[in-house]
């Protein structure tokens, strides 16, 4: 944690750690106490009348099925981007992996979504799905598909899911190649010499000892998936189809800035930043047990 | 590959260029999109293979932005965008070196306090404060301006956490040789730690230029005003006209532009991106 | 150039103790080597004279000046690491020049001074490389410039060879010793390795567990050495232990094996028995003999080692080839009885006749 040999100043630090403490405080920890603050209010629509409320918010929360239906919705949701954008970004470093020439162009050709912001992202999907104009919309009306994410919420969920992975697989696949790289050679050399073939190799060696990395990717995916999520949703559904695509993050968006709702979207966010705060302590948790090669 | 299978290998390319193919078919129809005229576009089905209007549309796009969407030119919102990605990135990069240092190279009353009041701010991403971040700049009457756009995002600690782990690979014994050739802890910092962290500082860079770079929750509440508009919540704008007034060459005309700095940086500067990216996330 | 006198210098950190007052006297001119097993305090030694550490108690003065509270670059030393820690982003020169530039000598002084100690060292070559495209042996070199160059009244050195290769670390010996002796700079140098002690030092001194066990020239170390630890830790390979038991004259290894002294000893009872490998010889004479069983020859070109035990203790015995050439499993040697070092088992202090 600290340098054996250090410095010793009575001021120095201080005045060094000064800024980031500054607009810490002030765009940080006072806001944040604010949403805990306002999560225990109950403020009228026209902001004339506070009440303090205690946890009422929380309870009428729990009493919303719309707040549980966005809730069982995003955990369905990023489950399965996190668990399908992880799957074939191991696929695509597994393969990568395996070639030996061109490992380095295929990682170019593959990260430059990580780029694309989420709403850009959510732009290139409506245009071509766009239920009149949309390249792929005419092809799955060749196919006899009744295509129109605007009206099928179903639809509109796998439009969002569909661009939430697509963006989300070269991050994770830059993780798993990296990591597939930094296996010692002579590891996979003996157990090569010891019989297994490639498939075996890859689930008994390699995929044991990129665990560590993968864990750190269900994480990473997970908050992804709840807050970065939301430039997509937002680019494409507004939340929509009735609700079908509201996911939390757009909730706490939608009923304070657009609802008004104060008290009820502070909750929200007191909610998420639990959420968060326990995916970041298992994250830490386990990020001790890297694997070392000696 | 340990065994000369050459069929396995071919199988791997062809799965592999199939990938890619895939992944960048939406990039080929919105560039493909960008290349005809208004008329062209609006009749199903929309082509495959490029026109000929790309510097037509380019021009309209840059110099005139889309009607329908208040009219702001992208070329207007590509310059706010890079003002608050250069901001944001500078900014982290200019308070965390300092705290960083201070917090690995000082003994001092409340310096595990400091550290951890920044490490909680990993944990919360702007998203989960957004209304009452939102009131505080409101209330420093921040809005609709570059400072607004871009200091609230600089608190964060990813930033500092990165540099204290560089600090901490970098061995004692150059601290102890700057000490005896005469270095005081200012020196150390501008002569031997930030020489010696660029490689670090330059990874960071990028990968902060691009987080900054495609903000849009927050520059969506911050700007009222359509000229500090930034080119990804542009967008959404666009996407809202599009319903009236399709004009969907000049919209992927626009979202080829927002794609493109950073995508240029990225794959300009892949080594020093994955290196930083891979090595400061963990 | 200077004296130096370091005066029952101690470090505390919390409630241990890792020097316990250590006073060594330092000539001008002089190369003092500091020897010791890992952990026993030398290298926090030598960082209290360089000021990187604060020393608990004790002085060290340096030249006429008492230094306790100077800044390690007041204290007019230099210093040359185990990782060398050159500074990765400047060239040879900048490494060299860095700390008259933080002294503000003037530009051509510098200049002056780095070349000088670039053609003494023979990296004039290099000087505009950087530390990583230099091989070790370079960037000891390096190192040691960026020492010399600072003129300082003492050099200080923490195992500034234990990273190289065993070849490279003969050769770089031999050339600091060959440096010191032309700048005649007072030196403390710092070691694990004995062999590096032994050939380098004017005197060394010895510490075990914060102590300084024994202070002197390695010749007098290596042949009158006062405790049981020094006499274990200065001599390759190292001195053979025996428990005995002293009668009179005689001592007693085992109901078989008792060795005659020269004379009746002042210590009676159990002691340990200190002989060194190469003291042994073939029977020649009337000493008393040992009958060792041989268990491997390591043969080492000139001479053999032979690794055997008596009854359940291990000996070490080192003999010109041709004799062990000669030597069967059970074997019979001697030794001279004035090389005979008796401890005493307790204290581990040398009994004295």
């Amino acid at each position: 944690m600290l340098k054996r040999v250090h410095f010793k100043s009575s001021y120095l630090p201080y005045l060094l750690v000064a800024p980031q403490m500054a607009i810490t405080l002030v765009f940080f920890f006072w806001p944040a106490t604010q949403a805990l603050y306002q999560s225990l209010l109950l403020q009228d629509a026209f902001g004339l009348k506070t009440e303090f409320v205690w946890f009422d918010n929380f309870k009428e929360l729990f009493d919303d099925a719309y707040y549980l239906d966005a809730f069982g919705r995003t955990a369905v949701f990023s489950s399965l981007v996190a668990s399908i954008s992880i799957g074939l970004a191991l696929f695509f470093a597994g393969m990568t992996d395996r070639v030996l020439r061109g490992a380095m162009a295929y990682q170019t050709l593959l990260i430059w979504p990580y780029a694309v912001a989420p709403a850009i992202a959510g732009a290139l999907w409506v245009f071509m799905f766009d239920p009149t104009l949309g390249i792929l919309t005419y092809m799955l009306q060749g196919f006899g598909v009744d295509w129109n994410y605007k009206l099928n919420g179903g639809q509109a969920m796998f439009l969002v899911m569909a661009a939430s992975i697509w963006k989300q697989i070269s991050y994770n696949f830059l993780f798993f190649l990296a990591a597939m790289q930094a296996i010692p050679r002579s590891l996979i050399e003996a157990a090569a010499i010891d019989g297994a073939g490639p498939g075996r190799r890859f689930l008994t060696i390699i995929l044991p000892l990129i665990s560590p990395t993968t864990f750190f990717l269900i994480v990473v995916n997970i908050v992804y998936a709840f807050f970065d999520t939301f430039g997509i949703v937002d680019a494409m559904t507004q939340g929509g189809p009735a609700k079908a695509t509201e996911i939390l993050i757009y909730k706490v968006y939608n009923d304070g800035f657009i609802g008004l709702d104060l008290g009820s979207s502070a909750a929200q966010s007191v909610i998420l930043m639990f959420i968060v705060i326990v995916l970041t302590v298992i994250q830490f948790r386990y990020i001790e047990r890297k694997v070392e090669y000696t | 590959m340990i065994e000369n299978r050459p069929v396995t290998t071919v199988i791997a390319h062809c799965v592999l260029i199939v990938g890619i193919a895939v992944l960048a078919l939406p990039i080929w129809i919105t560039f493909v999109a960008a290349t005809h005229d208004a008329v062209r576009i609006t009749q199903v089905p929309l082509p495959l293979l490029p026109g000929n209007q790309f510097f037509q549309n380019l021009a309209a796009a840059w110099g005139q932005g889309i009607e329908g969407a208040g009219g702001q030119p992208v070329g207007n919102m590509l310059l706010n965008s890079l003002a608050m990605a250069l901001m944001i990135a500078v900014g982290k990069i200019v308070i965390s070196l300092p705290s960083a240092f201070a917090i690995v190279y000082f003994k001092f009353p409340f310096r595990m306090g400091f550290f951890w009041m920044i490490f909680i701010t990993l944990m919360l991403p702007v998203e989960v404060r957004i209304v009452p971040t939102f009131q505080v700049v409101a209330d420093l009457h921040m809005l609709n301006n570059y400072w607004g756009l871009s200091v609230p995002l600089i608190a964060s600690a990813t930033a500092t956490l990165m540099f204290r782990q560089t600090f901490l690979t970098i061995p004692d014994e150059l601290l102890e040789a700057a000490r005896i050739d005469g270095a005081g802890p200012m020196r150390f910092f501008w002569d031997i730690l930030i020489p010696m962290s660029r490689t670090n500082i330059a990874a960071l860079f990028v990968i902060l230029f691009i987080y900054g770079w495609n903000q849009y929750l927050w520059p969506l509440l911050i700007t009222t005003d359509r000229s500090m508009y930034t080119v990804v919540m542009g967008i959404k704008q666009m996407l809202e006209a599009a319903e009236q007034a399709p004009e969907w060459n000049l919209i992927m005309m626009t979202t080829l532009l927002a794609m493109l700095p950073p995508i240029l940086v990225i794959i300009t500067m892949q080594k020093m991106f994955v290196k930083g990216l891979t090595e400061t996330e963990k | 150039m200077a004296q130096m006198q370091i005066l029952n210098v101690v470090k505390t950190y919390g409630k241990t103790t890792v020097v316990h007052g250590i006073s060594i006297d330092i000539q001008d001119g002089e190369f003092i080597v500091i020897v010791g097993p890992s952990g026993c305090g030398k290298s926090t030694l030598l960082r209290m004279v360089a000021g990187l550490e604060d020393i608990t108690a004790g002085e060290v003065h340096i030249g006429e000046r008492l230094v306790n509270q100077c800044e390690p670059k007041d204290r007019n030393i230099a210093m040359v690491f185990q990782n060398y820690a050159l500074y990765p982003h400047m060239s040879v020169r900048g490494n060299m020049a860095y700390g008259l530039k933080l002294r503000k000598l003037p530009k051509e002084e510098i200049t002056r001074r780095v070349d000088k100690a670039a053609t003494l060292l023979q990296i004039e070559g290099l000087l505009d490389r950087k530390p990583r495209q230099l091989s070790g042996g370079q960037r000891q070199r390096v190192a040691m410039g960026r020492a010399i160059v600072r003129e300082p009244d003492v050099f200080l050195f923490d195992e500034p060879l234990s990273n190289l290769d065993a070849k490279l670390r003969v050769q770089m010996r031999l050339e600091i010793r060959r440096l010191q002796q032309r700048l005649q700079v007072t030196s403390l140098y710092v070691t694990h390795d004995q062999v590096e002690a032994m050939t380098m030092a004017d005197r060394l001194v010895v510490i075990n567990e914060g102590r300084a066990e024994q202070i002197g020239t390695p010749m007098e170390i290596y042949r009158n050495p006062d405790t049981l630890f020094v006499a274990g830790f200065i001599g390759s390979p190292a001195m053979n232990f025996l428990p005995v038991t002293v009668h009179g004259q005689q001592l007693r290894i085992s109901d078989n094996t008792v060795l005659q002294l020269t004379a009746a000893s002042t210590h009676q009872g159990p002691a340990i028995l200190g002989i060194r490998p190469e003291h042994f010889t073939v029977p020649t004479n009337h000493w008393s003999e040992l009958e060792i069983i041989i268990d491997i020859v390591e043969p080492l070109g000139a001479e053999s080692l032979l690794h055997g035990h008596i009854e359940d203790l291990e000996i070490v015995i080192k003999l010109p080839a041709a004799i062990a050439a000669r030597a069967t499993d059970r074997f019979t040697v001697t030794v001279d009885p004035q090389h005979f070092y008796l401890f005493d088992p307790n204290s581990g202090q040398r009994i004295r006749q």
